[in-house]
């Protein structure tokens, strides 16, 4: 019995002892998903975020469910709305780029650059939810919309213009939470106050998904490959349809839209930064000026850097340089070419 | 129970032959080996006979020597363990010879020596007559020797998954595009990976000697943390002990070892250390780096005796250089051809501009193993121990299991092989 009553001493101690260190390496946040409003789920809040193997930052999560700082919007904010480079968990704090915007316009008290963005949040979803975002923030004045390709399947986007609503009363934090049963509430603080059960979880992903062997990349060149001349053509003309009705929607739907294209770039065996093409590229912009969306394509702004001072924009210290997320210096570069895009217009942000 | 470890034994090897091209094929290669180095022992065991050693040795370096050396051209996939399994059948040939076994060898003794699971795929490299006498008593699980074995499992795979191989994934990185990287992250990459090599072949070979203690095999010992080596023959009696024990055996000692003269001496330790790098792969960069180890060995031995004098002081310096010297020379064992481990070590010496990156786990893991060496140094006369707590106390639980915990938090999941499977 005393064996026994050692053995789960022991297991609880080192339970304690990890679970203590978890909370300054992984700390993911817990998020209620929902069907309606601008993302597809929000954080529950109060609560912090720390995904600590790629990057390092402690990002809070705001009364409204959202990764922000706790502060009230400015008047006719900006909605950066994306996937998990623009929600900016593995970037410093303060070093976001929807961040960095609020400091260079002088907002230290309220948001004027108010972060939605979630995790696979991508085109076709964001596209799907314009509607919402103007329903949940209907005072916002603009949108700036962060994607890392051109591509998008033709089939999804024409899905994306059965829009979603958003309905304060089922939509709204308040309204979701609220309406979570207890066992579910208390679920949620478990989980906050226990990481290392979630890495464990993680972990035990990781590695079923290594054992698994599963390259998606080849298999997405085998796709490649297979294309003929003509199927490509088809494709294109596809593409060029659902995403001009799409981008002619996004324009008469949030007028002032700026578009932030942030290619993935990795370094070469002869040491060059790659930038990734999509054959989709020159189509998006040529109907992006059609209707009227500004877009800032990061491909030169990263390239110079990049021969310039050799800086990364992709990769953290503690993973490797060029694979991953973006890191500070994209975040940086990409807020410097928003900042000078707003400043040149001069109309008072 | 010998009949049981010998069939284990056998189908451990088929399995982890099983995806490689090679195959069933590799199974037959160590069985027709073994067999032959068995018939040939079994003879030297009743009568010396050079012509007959001669015959069993070249036998196995002709069959490790065409898939190192000719594998490539031919086609032929070198199979698993190869330069292990060779390298210990020499050892039984050689000990037979030499009158060093106890008795004469049996069949599925050295079938199972050859095939020993623990041991085939990265060593260590165990003499035949150290086996022969475990296998003849052996009985099954060693219950005096499971708690050893298990602390050994678990530091093995702390070091392996933990450390080593998240290293790895940062050296892969610099490694692959190495004219990307200033001069300083080529040259922090060499110190990671120092960090991953000896982490990641430590790790494997504290398995090894485990699950050997646990079934009653006392496998040597492998590594004495060779980076608080203060000179190139000291490093060499810390890392890959059982490599240098085999080489200074089979080899150095042969040659006429230092009884020759300082000349002969010098050109026998040039032809051991060209030897092992033959034996570590067949590209050039693999004979560099065993010429330098060679040079720098007798570079040292010719140091007049004023500059191997001892004190604190003096000892850290020669540690911290010894350090640097081995790092600079895991550049040509690391780097994919000649050609890129002369840029990486020209960008280094230029100080080149390119990306800058300090792999944060690099200065962690590196910070570990300092502060250990320190402890070492003050509390351990710079010598490694082997960890057991009992399982009675609640400390050795509670160290049991925050280690598991460890593991399973921190280890990294990704697709890496053991380094030394490769060799």
């Amino acid at each position: 019995m005393k064996q026994l009553m050692q053995w789960v001493a022991a297991a609880l101690t080192a339970f304690a002892v990890f679970n203590g260190i978890m909370f300054l390496i992984y700390h993911p946040v817990n998020e209620i998903t929902r069907s309606g409003g601008a993302s597809p789920g929000l954080k529950v809040y109060p609560d912090y975020g720390l995904y600590g193997l790629e990057g390092y930052a402690i990002r809070t999560v705001d009364s409204r469910g959202y990764v922000n700082p706790d502060l009230p919007l400015a008047h006719e904010p900006y909605l950066v709305v994306g996937a998990s480079h623009a929600e900016g968990f593995h970037t410093a704090n303060g070093r976001r780029y929807s961040d960095i915007l609020n400091e260079r316009f002088g907002y230290t008290d309220s948001l004027k650059f108010y972060n939605i963005s979630h995790s696979e949040f991508f085109l076709p979803d964001i596209v799907k939810r314009l509607s919402a975002m103007k329903k949940e923030f209907p005072d916002a004045k603009g949108l700036i919309i962060d994607i890392d390709s051109t591509a998008a399947d033709s089939r999804q986007l024409e899905d994306a213009m059965d829009q979603l609503g958003f309905d304060e009363a089922a939509d709204s934090y308040e309204a979701l939470y609220s309406a979570l049963p207890a066992g579910k509430k208390a679920a949620y603080r478990i989980k906050a106050l226990t990481p290392a059960i979630r890495e464990m979880s993680l972990q035990y992903q990781t590695f079923m998904k290594s054992r698994s062997g599963m390259d998606l990349n080849v298999l997405r060149q085998e796709e490649d490959r297979q294309e003929s001349s003509r199927e490509k053509q088809d494709r294109l003309e596809a593409y060029r349809a659902s995403m001009g009705e799409t981008l002619e929607f996004m324009a008469s739907t949030w007028p002032d839209t700026i578009i932030v294209l942030h290619p993935g770039a990795v370094i070469d065996e002869d040491g060059s930064l790659s930038i990734a093409k999509e054959d989709t590229d020159d189509i998006f912009e040529e109907l992006c000026l059609e209707y009227g969306i500004s877009v800032i394509d990061m491909t030169d702004r990263f390239e110079r850097a990049y021969e310039e001072d050799h800086t990364v924009p992709f990769g953290f210290m503690n993973t490797t340089m060029g694979s991953g997320h973006m890191n500070d210096a994209a975040h940086r570069m990409i807020a410097d070419a928003v900042y000078e895009m707003l400043d040149d217009r001069g109309d008072g942000i | 129970m010998k009949i049981v470890l010998l069939l284990f034994d056998l189908i451990f090897y088929l399995y982890m032959l099983w995806s490689t091209a090679i195959g069933f094929a590799g199974v037959i290669i160590l069985i027709g080996l073994s067999v032959l180095s068995w018939a040939i022992s079994s003879r030297l065991y009743e009568k010396r006979s050079k012509g007959l050693l001669f015959a069993g040795v070249g036998a196995n370096v002709a069959v490790l020597a065409f898939f190192k050396y000719f594998g490539g051209v031919t086609g032929f996939i070198m199979p698993l363990g190869l330069s292990f399994y060779s390298f210990a059948l020499i050892s039984l040939l050689a000990d037979a010879y030499g009158g060093k076994l106890q008795e004469k060898p049996r069949l599925t003794d050295t079938l199972a020596y050859a095939g020993f699971f623990a041991t085939i795929l990265s060593g260590p490299i165990i003499k035949a007559r150290d086996f022969m006498k475990d296998i003849r008593a052996f009985k099954g699980i060693d219950r005096a020797g499971l708690n050893e074995g298990m602390w050994r499992i678990i530091r093995g795979l702390f070091e392996k998954l933990v450390i080593a191989d998240r290293l790895g994934i940062a050296v892969d990185a610099v490694y692959g595009a190495p004219a990307a990287y200033s001069g300083l992250s080529l040259f922090m990459a060499s110190v990671t990976y120092s960090l991953q090599i000896y982490f990641d072949f430590a790790g494997y070979s504290n398995i090894a000697i485990g699950l050997g203690r646990i079934l009653g095999f006392t496998l040597p010992e492998n590594f004495d943390l060779p980076y608080m080596a203060k000179n190139p023959s000291d490093f060499w009696k810390r890392w890959h002990i059982s490599l240098s024990s085999w080489l200074t055996e089979y080899i150095y000692i042969p040659l006429g070892g230092s009884r020759k003269g300082r000349l002969r001496k010098n050109i026998n330790i040039m032809i051991t250390m060209l030897v092992s790098g033959l034996w570590h792969g067949s590209t050039v960069n693999f004979l560099i780096w065993g010429a330098l180890h060679g040079l720098w060995q007798v570079g040292h031995s010719l140091l007049p005796k004023d500059c191997k004098k001892e004190n604190k002081a003096v000892n850290i310096i020669k540690t911290v250089l010894t350090f640097l010297a081995v790092n600079l020379l895991w550049i040509p064992f690391r780097a994919p051809d000649l050609a890129a481990c002369t840029a990486i070590v020209g960008r280094i010496f230029t100080m080149a501009e390119g990306v800058n990156y300090v792999y944060s786990y690099t200065l962690i893991f590196g910070a570990m193993l300092v502060i250990y060496e320190i402890f070492a140094g003050l509390r351990m006369g710079c010598r490694d121990r082997v960890w057991t707590f009992d399982l009675g106390s609640f400390k050795g639980k509670l160290i049991l299991l925050s280690a598991i915990l460890a593991i399973a938090l921190f280890a990294y999941f990704g697709n890496t092989a053991f380094i030394y499977s490769n060799f």
